[in-house]
């Protein structure tokens, strides 16, 4: 009897989207920057924030980490309201903003114990959680180093692994990728995919191929409100992932274990350890790419995870000829 | 209470660990000095009333030079957008802040007591003024960091902030001139009432002046909660 209201409890829990918005507004003087937007983000979903510049892409993620508060309209962590009154909330949220937010003073290792103790974290899950940030986003190697001298790789890193120390539900990310070399891309996507593990994630870029291959979702922002595209139409089916592993059929396995009806061409050797793996998803549902990419960097080392975007953009199109369309003459 | 500790901590390590806390304090200790030797050399003036309005003169510059930083160099680096995510009240920030002020501010006037020694060696001075002079100087330290700090919390830009701390600074000291204009008027004596130069005058004589410590006690509080309502208002 315990047991299962026990259980009832556990899927009720999961039931609730880790994040919601519900009818926010926001406006700067007289411009309308956002007019009644809603979303619900699920525990396991990584959503792209799709938008032009200036389209408050920005202000919803600040919104949703409670930085700013809307005009009107509320947010929910966790089916908690997030208000001025409840700031212990704001440790269930991992925010990174465009720009991170770094004491060039600190060492690495200062500065996460610093963001830990402050999010509440006590001295022994403290220390904890700066070693596995450190190993996580391998920055052990530059711990002792003042973060001023560190390059924009290992700024970017620092500034994921102060979003994530605290274990949060929802990470926000708003455009992790400005900036970076083509290689620290690859390595930025990496450590998304794998952030994204047990939390709901919501990260804003210009960029569709990483929409394309990190999303479980895709929204757009318009006129202030958020246009979901064509799930289906969205979801690029073609994946590229480039792992380095010694044998691959382990992964091919573990992949077709998630979901039977992946199909996986026979992997390509780019060097010794370096295998090129060509998925292809099931149609009409099956596991999501952020499923297979969170198998590939669990069963091997993910070195790179790309996927088509021309139907991504194909949705898009659609949706914004929509729009048009819809818009009063 | 954990999370301000962390804060105060971090504060604490920017002012130590780069060269602002180290070079401030040297500044000041090496000032003070120079002043106290050169009265007691060339005035044959050796009494604290006089480096206690040296130390005031002196706090009245570098205090908005230290307190600049404090919100607006937050701003300028995007680090306040980490701290109004952390799980903290933004009266928690200030008063964090605010306390590492005052740790610095304390160990410039620790180190100035240097000039006691002196004192000691050639006279048998009363140390109840001295003690009463050393509070009434870290009183009227103490609010003008809190103006700094309310200042910095508006202005975007550190020089800014360090510009509109000292116009107010020297508003403050200088507004019961105006009374000089209609001596006996209701107005004139407001003015002497909110003058930082009329109010200070007996803390560093070292008397314990309830009326001083009052009123800058008011500005103390005053400014920081102009700071943690302006933080509020970024919210906004």
């Amino acid at each position: 009897m315990h047991e299962a209201r026990g259980a009832a409890r556990l899927i009720d829990s999961r039931a609730i989207p880790v994040l919601k918005l519900r009818d926010v507004a926001k406006r700067y003087r007289r411009r309308v920057v956002l007019d009644g937007l809603d979303l619900a983000l699920g525990r396991g979903e990584i959503v792209g924030l799709l938008g032009p510049n200036g389209s408050g892409k920005t202000t919803t993620l600040r919104i949703a980490a409670g930085l700013l508060w809307p005009d009107r309209g509320a947010v929910e962590v966790a089916g908690e309201p997030l208000t001025p009154e409840r700031p212990a909330l704001r440790t269930r949220i991992g925010y990174l903003p465009e720009r991170v937010p770094l004491y060039d003073p600190m060492t690495v290792r200062g500065y996460l114990d610093f963001v830990a103790g402050a999010r509440g974290l006590a001295s022994t899950r403290r220390r904890a959680a700066v070693a596995d940030a450190l190993t996580a986003f391998d920055l052990e190697a530059v711990a002792g180093r003042v973060i001023g001298y560190l390059s924009k790789g290992f700024r970017q890193r620092i500034g994921l692994a102060q979003a994530l120390i605290a274990a949060p539900d929802v990470l926000l990310l708003d455009e992790p990728t400005n900036g970076l070399d083509p290689f620290q891309i690859i390595e930025a996507r990496a450590m998304i995919v794998r952030a994204s593990e047990g939390r709901g994630v919501i990260f804003s870029t210009h960029i569709l191929q990483e929409v394309a291959a990190l999303c479980t979702r895709v929204v757009y922002l318009h006129g202030g409100r958020l246009v979901t595209l064509n799930p289906a139409a969205s979801a690029a089916r073609r994946l590229r992932a480039v792992i380095v592993c010694t044998d691959p059929a382990p992964v091919v396995d573990a992949l077709r274990d998630l979901d039977a009806g992946i199909g996986v061409r026979v992997p390509h050797a780019l060097g010794t350890r370096r295998w090129q793996l060509d998925i292809e998803l099931a149609a009409g549902g099956g596991a999501s790419r952020a499923a297979v990419a969170r198998v590939l960097a669990t069963t091997a080392e993910l070195e790179s995870f790309a996927a088509d975007a021309f139907e991504l953009e194909a949705a898009l199109e659609q949706a914004l000829a929509g729009l048009a369309d819809a818009a009063p003459a | 209470m954990r999370a301000f500790g962390w804060l105060l901590r971090r504060e604490l390590y920017h002012y130590f660990v780069t060269p602002i806390a180290p070079v401030s304090i040297a500044v000041f200790w090496a000032a003070s000095g120079f002043f106290f030797s050169f009265n007691a050399l060339f005035v044959s003036a050796v009494d604290m009333v006089t480096a206690f309005h040296n130390m005031s003169l002196l706090l009245m510059l570098m205090m908005p030079l230290l307190s600049m930083r404090t919100l607006a160099e937050e701003r300028q680096a995007d680090t306040l957008e980490l701290l109004l995510t952390l799980p903290l009240g933004e009266g928690t920030i200030v008063a964090a802040k605010y306390c590492a002020l005052l740790v610095v501010l304390v160990a410039m006037l620790a180190g100035s007591t240097i000039v006691i020694v002196p004192l000691a060696l050639y006279s048998t001075p009363d140390y109840g003024p001295i003690v009463g002079g050393y509070l009434g100087v870290f009183v009227l330290g103490a609010a003008f960091a809190a103006m700094g700090m309310c200042a910095s919390s508006i202005a975007r830009n550190q020089v800014v902030a360090a510009v509109a701390t000292w116009a107010a600074l020297l508003l403050a000291w200088f507004i019961d001139y105006a009374a000089a204009l209609d001596p006996l008027s209701g107005a004139a004596r407001w003015l002497q009432h909110v003058s930082f130069s009329v109010q200070y005058v007996d803390l560093i004589r070292g008397l314990i002046s309830r009326e001083a410590l009052t009123w800058f006690g008011c500005v103390i509080v005053v400014m920081l909660v102009c700071a943690v309502q302006l933080l509020r208002w970024r919210r906004l």
